[in-house]
Formats: C-alpha cells, structure tokens, sequence
C-alpha cells in the first residue's frame, strides 16, 4: 500500500498527477470513485488521503465525513469549485488543508514530503510537552487532556505542539500557518483559525474555566497557562 | 399612500348612506307623511276635544252615571265620530280611581290628575299616546277628569317621529359600515400578502409565494395570486438551473485547466533549456484563463444576488491597509507608489472576500494608469451615512461619457496598455457590485488636477456608527 491515497473522478489528471509524483519519488495509489476510496483509506493504511470534492455517488465531504468517524488521517482536499464556503465547510468537518484546483503540481508535491515527513518525525524523537493537565506526546503523536486521550488531526497536533512549547506566550498566525500548513498565511485565508477552532472544541475548557488557547488579535494564538498550578 | 381596504370601505359606506338618506327625503311618503302627521295631530285634536266636550258636558250635568257604555272606539265620524286612530274616553276622580271607561294608561291617569291639580285642561303628546285631560265638576261637586286618550298613531307616521327615525338611520348606518367594512376587507386582504410574497422575490429570496388563501379565492384576485406563485416557480426553477449550470461550468473549465498545469510541470522536468520560455508562456496564459473563469463566475454570481453570504465585522481601516500593502509591493516593482491614510479605525458589516475584490481592482487599475515615479492615493473619510474611500491617481483620467461605461463588463479605455497587464475588463465591473452588494455605490470622476478618482461609499449602520472616529 503506497503512503498516499488520491481519490478523484478525473481520471487523465489522475493519470498525469501520479506521473508527476512518481518523477518526485511519491508513490500513489489512485482511486476514482468515493465509495471504494472510503473502503481504501479505512482499511489500507495510507499516511495522506488527497480527496476530490466532486465525486460520482459519495460526495469528498460525506467521504471525508465517514473517514473522520474511525480515522485521522491527513486529509488533503481538491475543490475545483473554489467556493470559499466549500473550504471552509471542508476545514470544520476535519480535512488538514485544501488545494484549488487548477494548482501547480510542485506545491503538491512540496506538501506531501512536508505532510509525510511529520509523519515519520514521530517516531524519530520521543519526548513530551506538558501543560498543566494537557500531555502531548511527540513520540506516539498522541494527546491526553486530564488523563483523557483525544484524537487530533495531524495539523492540529502540530499547531498544539507549538503553541504548548511557547505556552504563555504569543504564537504569530505565520509561525503557525507554515508549521502546520507549510505555507504562509494570506489575509483572507480563514484555514488556520478553522484549525485553532477545530482543536479548541476537542481540548475543552481550561482548568480555570476559560479558553485553553487565546486569540491576540492582529498578532496570532497563545496557549494560556492556568492560573493556579506551574508556572 | 391612501390605503385600497380605507378607500372602499369609506365609498361604499357613504354611498349606501347617501342613497337611503337619499331615497328617503324624496319618498313621496315621506314628503306627504309630513302634513299627514299634522292632520293626524289636528283630527285627533279635534276628535278627543269634541268627545271630551260630550262627556264632560254630560257629567256636570248629570253626573257619572248615565254615561252611555263605552262601545270602544268611535262610533259615527268628524265630531264625536270615529277617532282617526284607536282612542279611548275614561273618567277618574282625584284619587285616580277609574269612573267611567275602564283601566286607564298610567299616563292618563297621570295626567287626569295632573290636570284636577291645575285646575284647568291638559293636552299631551307622548310618543304612543295622545292625551287630553279637563276637570270637570259633577252636579254633586264632585271633581273628576274626563282624558280622552289616542293609543300609537299610524305605523308610518310613528316612523317619521324624529327621534325613531334617528335611532333607526343610525342603526343602520352601523350596520352598513359593517357592510362595507367585510367588503373592503375581502377585496384588499389578498393584495398585502400579495406585495409580500413579490417583495421577498424581489429582494432575493425565490422560495417566496403569496399563499394558499389568496390563491384559494375564484376571482381575478385569486388568479393573480395563483399566476403570482407560477411565476415564482418558474423563476426559482430557472435561477436553481442556472446556479446549477454555474457550478458545473466552473467544474467544466477548470478540470482542462488542472490538467494542463500538470502536462505543463511535467514537459518542464522533460523539455530542455529552449522550452523555458515558451513553457512559461504557456503557463501565464493558463493562469489568464484561469482568472477569467474567476472573474466571470463572481461577476454572475453577484449580478444573480445569487450568493447571499454572511457578513462579518471587520475594521475597514485595518483591512485596506492590508490590501494597499499588498499591491503596494507589485506597485514599488514598477515604481509606482500607494499611500493609505485614514483618520482611524472604521468598524463595518461586510463581506471580506468581495470587498477585497472590490478594492484589489479598483487599486490595481489606479497603479495601472498612473504614470512611473508618481503616487496613487487612497484615503478614507467617515461622513454622516456612512465611509467613503476615494482612490485617486495621476493618470490621463477618462472622458466624461465613459465615467459611467468604464464599470460595464469588457470595457477598456485603453485596449493596448490593460491587455498587456492581463486584465480583461471585469475588474471595476466586479468591484461596483461587490461594493453594491453591500449598499453602498462605487462611481467615478475626473480629479479637477488630472487624474481618475474613484469613489465607493458604504453606509454603516447605526450599531457601528459611533466607533467610527
């Protein structure tokens, strides 16, 4: 099973997208429809899943939507529409980052190596960030909140990891935008913040009740330490 | 604006008022009851005087007993013969007992004793009765009262009495405004939902339709709703369509265009040093194409009102000097200049991706036309209704007719100079309904120093208007 899973309906793209890949060193399996994509992404293990939004049958977001209940796998979303509403609504049901279409190959390619290469670093360097009741591990990628495991994407595992290593202080929104999305954010670009709300929901509430990860308006996010306990 | 429903129920309301009034001052009942209620007055005075002169002549003389039995009414004609309405004769003595005639009316006897008080004869006219008492003296001094008593005079010449005939015209003057009140009311009901429905279609919203209850009705006014609601129909169906057409236009255009980006990295890695440039070529004008397709579905889209999103607060100030920023990089790279002031920070209602659109190309198209080594300048000024932003450079400026063109699709003042720079023409058309789409208005003018200023005012709303500085 290749690391990279391509589910799209166009099948000439597909066609020359995976020479391209090939001739990067990026093996790809491609599958053209979304019902068998599914079956491919939850029973494979594929370490990114680049997804098309218009699909024959199962739509890329009710894919996306069924992955996201047994899986967090990167997810990489094509949208030929460009419709911001699609991003966005793409963004909040889980998938990592989406790409219009057309797009230029070399950017793919350059976020697949980034999006795989996290994948690896995992294993390569074990040791922990810990924030008051929040426990990240950098070794298994995974994230308990009071003694409670939770299930992060792999964007948002990065964003967490670097706002708990600055914790109480201020993280600028591009710091953040090429750690987690290796690229620089533009101004309309509503990605990030999807992502820091994303991660909100699933840390919870703070200790003291508040937010867990503060927004520093023109500036960026902070990871706010509790009140009470370490400092 | 002189409400339909107030318009017919007055009408209708005046103008059946007006006919009885009408019917009734000229009937020649009416006209003739007039002095028939004068001679029925008259007759009855002369009747119940001459049949009181009788009897009460009889009774000084006489005495109350030999008075001839009451055969009730009248008997013979004129004077002391048939009374010109049902009357009765009594006598009653001063302790109101009654002597001769049978039971009184109170109001004779009222009067019988009213009048042994005075001393002398009373005439009365009651509503139903008409009366005359005079007290008389037996030959054994006794004092008794002889009333000679008319019971209701004919029905129509009682209706013609003031007060019934005011009670009755009111009530039906009441009951006529009900009338027509229930008439206007179902003639103008329908037209309000009717204006709704046509509001909310017009104003976006194509699920709208008038209603089953207009729809309901039989008559012109319920096939005007049901006509309404077909035409509804056939527009939501038409906008789905089209909004459906562009989607998949979109689809459609841009999978040759993906496809051909990739075709083009790949004969890049493969192609050898020559290629370079014409490979370039190839990719600017896919990137062209691309942008055209861009334009153009955002133009449809907002000339359709097809896509109503969501507004968010956004400080105006903060985010043009983003936006000047930005083009203020490819500006410098041809040695041209923007320059931003704002008294401070203008806080609005708006919608980012299309007021960055809006105000991307009307900069652009300044930086375009302003000559090298000058300045493009944009500044921002909050008014009494709302902000204005006025973007001004140092350019030929345009000619007056075409101040008003220059915002139609495709149209290019200068074919050679915009064309070179990529622009197709849309930019200002997508710029003026993007900054309508917020109400507020975008237009042109010539700077009295040269130069084309362009202006977009928006409003702001109230909520917002005191963080204006």
């Amino acid at each position: 099973m290749s690391r990279v899973l391509l589910i799209d309906d166009d099948v000439e793209l597909c066609e020359l997208v995976v020479e391209f890949l090939e001739g990067e060193g990026i093996d790809v399996e491609v599958i053209y429809d979304g019902q068998t994509g599914l079956k491919r992404a939850q029973t494979g293990t594929p370490d990114l899943v680049i997804l098309d939004v218009m699909l024959p049958g199962l739509t890329g977001f009710e894919v996306l939507r069924r992955l996201r209940e047994t899986s967090s796998v990167p997810v990489l979303m094509l949208t030929a529409r460009g419709e911001e509403v699609d991003r966005i609504v793409g963004l909040e049901m889980g998938a990592d980052d989406y790409l219009p279409k057309p797009f230029n190959p070399r950017e793919l390619a350059a976020r697949i190596r980034a999006i795989l290469r996290r994948a690896d670093a995992g294993t390569e360097n074990p040791s922990r960030l810990i924030v008051d009741d929040v426990i990240v591990d950098l070794g298994t990628r995974g994230v308990t909140v009071a003694d409670a495991e939770i299930d992060l994407t792999g964007v948002e595992f990065s964003l967490l990891e670097l706002l708990m290593h600055s914790a109480g202080s201020v993280v600028s929104r591009d710091e953040l935008s090429q750690a987690a999305l290796y690229r620089r954010t533009s101004a309309f670009d509503r990605s990030l913040d999807v992502h820091i709300s994303n991660l909100r929901r699933k840390l919870g509430p703070a200790l003291d009740g508040g937010d867990r990860i503060k927004t520093v308006r023109g500036v960026g996010y902070q990871y706010a330490r509790s009140r009470r306990g370490s400092r | 604006m002189r409400s339909l429903f107030l318009r017919i129920f007055l009408w209708f309301w005046l103008a059946m008022a007006a006919v009885v009034v009408l019917l009734v001052v000229t009937s020649p009942l009416f006209t003739r009851s007039r002095p028939g209620l004068e001679s029925w007055q008259r007759d009855a005075e002369d009747w119940a005087r001459g049949r009181v002169d009788r009897v009460a002549g009889h009774v000084e003389r006489v005495g109350i007993d030999e008075l001839p039995k009451d055969r009730g009414p009248g008997h013979g004609r004129g004077r002391g013969g048939r009374p010109p309405s049902p009357a009765k004769i009594f006598v009653l003595d001063e302790e109101g007992n009654e002597l001769y005639g049978g039971e009184a009316p109170v109001e004779a006897r009222d009067l019988s004793l009213q009048a042994l008080a005075q001393g002398e004869e009373i005439i009365e006219r009651t509503g139903m009765l008409y009366l005359v008492a005079r007290p008389v003296e037996g030959p054994d001094g006794r004092r008794m009262a002889v009333v000679a008593a008319h019971q209701s005079p004919p029905r129509l010449v009682h209706l013609m009495d003031p007060k019934a005939l005011a009670w009755r015209l009111g009530v039906l003057f009441v009951v006529v405004g009900g009338l027509s009140f229930w008439l206007a009311r179902t003639l103008s009901s329908p037209v309000a939902p009717l204006r709704r429905a046509t509001r909310r279609l017009s104003n976006g919203d194509l699920s709208a339709r008038v209603g089953e209850k207009a729809s309901r009705r039989r008559d012109e006014i319920g096939e005007l709703a049901r006509d309404f609601d077909a035409m509804a129909e056939r527009i939501e169906a038409l906008v789905g369509s089209q909004q459906r057409l562009l989607r998949d236009v979109s689809h459609e255009l841009r999978s040759p265009l993906a496809r051909l980006v990739v075709a083009l990295e790949l004969a890049r890695s493969r192609a050898g040093k020559g290629a370079t440039k014409a490979l370039d070529r190839i990719e600017r004008e896919a990137g062209r194409l691309d942008e055209l397709v861009g334009q153009l579905l955002l133009l449809e889209r907002l000339e359709g009102r097809v896509d109503e999103g969501e507004g968010e607060a956004l400080d105006l100030t903060e985010f043009l000097t983003g936006g000047v920023g930005d083009a203020g990089f490819e500006a410098a790279s041809q040695s041209r200049e923007i320059n931003f002031s704002a008294p401070g920070p203008c806080r609005l209602t708006g919608r980012p991706e299309l007021l960055r659109s809006a105000f991307d190309n009307v900069i652009r198209n300044a930086v375009l036309h302003t000559p090298s080594g000058t300045t493009v300048e944009v500044c921002l000024r909050s008014i009494e209704t709302g902000v204005e932003v006025v973007i001004r450079d140092h350019g030929p400026g345009v000619a007056e007719v075409d101040l008003e063109r220059i915002f139609e699709p495709f149209h290019r003042v200068d074919e050679a100079r915009e064309r070179s720079s990529g622009g197709v023409g849309l930019g200002l058309a997508i710029a003026r309904r993007a900054i309508e789409a917020h109400g507020g208005i975008l237009s042109a003018g010539v700077h009295p120093d040269g130069g084309l200023e362009v202006l977009a005012f928006l409003p702001i709303s109230d909520s917002h208007r005191d963080d204006v500085d």
